[in-house]
């Protein structure tokens, strides 16, 4: 089965200064409905504040003032996968954590089987208005459903191809991996859940993807070995990856973090980004306030502070990714703001986000448990 | 109860509680999460062996547990090997503190640290191929040296030795150096005091080293993920995966307490295999003293 929808995401992340500008005049219009005039009271904010973030999306250096302002003390622990969030709630007695982040994949899974997602009070949060956010992100089902909002969008972005244009030339597809020059020289990320799609996809099932049969699994995966039999490792975090790039060990990451990017020329290494006919994995990562957080008016008023339309900006530069608020656009540099036509977004998003498996099992699906399984034993190489 | 009896207790009573309160009550608990099943990221209360039958029937457990085992034990032998010649030498030869001191010194350096130092060394343009390469032994970087069990051995061992040096060194300064001078006046052979002097005086401290090794190395799962690769991971990661990725807490307790089974088997073994060579003695069986009238 051929992959076309993803065909038409591909093209909108090209990008032209005209076609932005376009695009946001386009959603300035979009705005007649929603939330455009709020005046809502703030959050009050002080004291320690747990966070659960991905490393260097925590915004340590972007809220250093409004921390110092406020009396707020930060303590972030770093996601290595999404799991690791989940992790913390399973048994009784979950931290005190006050602020998490979450892949939209996993929202039904936090929100409606483990219940570990407090609703948040939107009033406390006068940045999320749909004057300030793109419209994918404003009150969609994702994060808002039963007429609570679980979630507050705040970064989105898609892992891709990443090379060193010194060792290859700029792949067309995920497939020029498997040429036999780059034997060794490929990495993997330890990211189940942003390679599963692309392992569905490889095969021909990414529109079937995140249901696919027992069946449909075995032979994705069976056909996912070419890739590791070509790989060096398989990272277990981005700084592993880097290392491993900028010494020149490795030439290409499948499905990585553009933030990888960063890192890697500062070391002076030419790692760029590349958009295979397979697709980048879209995601968006939002704030949830877990049911067992303590510093809750901190936490929303932290929430406020990350839709901030210069915080959003400088977050999304830093980790080379984007911002949801529309509005930050106007403060990236040029090379953020020729990243992505955003302009597009809507048709960026037309396909919708990948989910994950099943986590019940309904007796025709492969389960997350399942893929989970499948992917162990793929790093076990069996 | 005798008053050096009431001192003891009263002495490790504080190690005794912290061991219950912290070691035998969370496994106790984690005993019986093995029963439990798990659905959906929801741990249902149960009494179950479905957890320990599909642990034993999966490949992956299987194979993943098999590496770890043999890793185990290559680590443990290559490490008690190592760490014997050094303790005897602290012990019998140099009683230099100053030696001692130096080995514990690398305990200074983090854990992580020193895997990341045997990566730069293993890796492509590491150490190690730089010498072979410019000895001319190899025309191309060898890959095998990291992402192999080789380099989850060969990083355990240097993290592990000064362990097992500590207790080599412990077990022999309990043997008089006079014993082993006395054998050799009758005529043993230097090696021949070792195996029937100082083995057989030690075999508790030596198996000591022996088993904290193995278990320590076999129950690793950082290690094993840094630089296993495919062909070195452990079931130490597979368990860590069960509670972390699939929140299947009840089949990753079954897998943890079926490792333990197997540690206590590799003991037995060890143990029978020391007796049968003669290098552990055997019980002697003691009579009551006579009492004179």
């Amino acid at each position: 089965m051929a992959i076309e929808p993803k065909t038409s995401m591909l093209e909108t992340i090209q990008l032209t200064r005209r076609t932005a500008l376009l695009g946001l005049a386009g959603a300035g219009l979009g705005v007649s409905t929603g939330r455009l005039f709020v005046t809502p009271a703030r959050a009050a904010a002080g004291g320690s504040l747990q966070i659960m973030a991905w490393e260097g999306y925590d915004m340590t250096n972007e809220l250093r003032d409004w921390r110092s302002a406020n009396g707020v003390t930060a303590e972030t622990s770093s996601i290595a996968s999404q799991d690791d969030v989940q992790a913390k709630f399973i048994a009784g007695n979950p931290p005190p954590i006050d602020l998490a982040e979450y892949n939209q994949a996993y929202s039904k899974l936090y929100i409606k089987d483990m219940k570990i997602v407090s609703p948040i009070d939107m009033s406390k949060i006068p940045n999320y208005n749909a004057d300030n956010l793109f419209d994918v992100f404003f009150d969609k089902p994702t994060w808002f459903s039963d007429g609570k909002h679980w979630g507050s969008p705040y970064i989105w972005g898609f892992n891709t191809l990443l090379y060193n244009s010194d060792m290859m030339k700029k792949p067309k597809s995920y497939k020029d991996l498997l040429d036999p020059s780059l034997k060794g020289k490929i990495a993997i990320m330890d990211d189940a859940t942003g390679n599963w799609p692309l392992i569905a996809r490889l095969v021909g099932l990414g529109d079937n993807y995140p249901l696919l049969t027992r069946e449909e699994l075995g032979k994705a995966f069976e056909n996912f070995v070419l890739y590791r039999n070509q790989a060096r490792l398989i990272s277990i975090n981005q700084g592993d990856v880097a290392n491993f790039v900028a010494s020149k060990e490795v030439a290409a990451v499948l499905v990585a973090d553009p933030s990888i990017i960063t890192q890697v020329h500062a070391q002076g290494v030419p790692l760029e980004m590349a958009i295979p006919e397979e697709g980048p994995v879209l995601w968006v990562d939002a704030w949830f306030i877990p049911v067992s957080a303590d510093n809750i008016d901190t936490a929303h008023a932290f929430i406020n502070q990350s839709l901030d339309p210069q915080i959003q900006a400088k977050v999304a530069t830093a980790v080379v990714q984007a911002p949801v608020s529309k509005k930050a656009v106007e403060f990236l540099g040029a090379d953020a703001r020729a990243r992505i036509d955003y302009s597009k977004i809507d048709e960026i998003f037309a396909s919708g986000l990948p989910g994950i498996p099943p986590v019940d099992d309904d007796g025709e699906h492969a389960t997350y448990a399942d893929w989970v399984q499948a992917w162990q034993e793929f790093k076990a190489g069996l | 109860m005798t008053p050096s009896q009431r001192t003891g207790g009263i002495l490790a009573a504080p190690a005794a509680t912290y061991m219950l309160l912290f070691f035998v009550v969370p496994a106790i608990l984690l005993f019986s999460y093995s029963f439990w099943i798990s659905s959906g990221f929801r741990i249902v209360p149960d009494f179950v062996l479905t957890n320990y039958i599909s642990a034993i029937r999966s490949p992956l457990f299987l194979r993943v547990t098999y590496n770890a085992i043999v890793i185990g034990l290559v680590t443990a032998s290559v490490t008690l090997c190592l760490s014997i010649p050094v303790g005897y030498y602290l012990t019998y030869v140099a009683r230099s503190k100053i030696i001692f001191y130096l080995i514990l010194v690398t305990w200074f350096s983090s854990y992580l640290v020193r895997i990341y130092a045997w990566r730069t060394l293993l890796g492509t343009n590491g150490l190690l191929n730089a010498v072979l390469l410019q000895l001319g032994i190899v025309d191309t970087p060898v890959q095998a040296f990291l992402f192999s069990p080789f380099a989850v051995a060969i990083t355990l061992t240097h993290i592990y030795l000064p362990f097992a040096i500590l207790m080599v060194v412990s077990a022999m300064s309990e043997i008089k150096a006079e014993l082993i001078e006395a054998s050799r006046d009758l005529g043993t052979s230097a090696l021949g005091a070792f195996f029937r002097v100082v083995a057989p005086n030690a075999a508790q401290g030596l198996i000591g080293a022996f088993m904290l090794t193995f278990i320590l190395v076999a129950g690793d799962y950082v290690t094993p993920q840094m630089v296993g690769g495919s062909s070195g991971q452990t079931t130490g990661l597979l368990i860590a995966d069960q509670f972390r990725k699939t929140g299947n807490w009840p089949l990753g307790a079954a897998q943890a307490f079926l490792m333990f089974l197997v540690s206590l088997v590799i003991y037995a073994l060890v143990l029978a295999l020391g007796r049968l060579t003669g290098l552990i003695p055997a019980r002697r069986k003691t009579k009551p003293a006579r009492e004179v009238a």
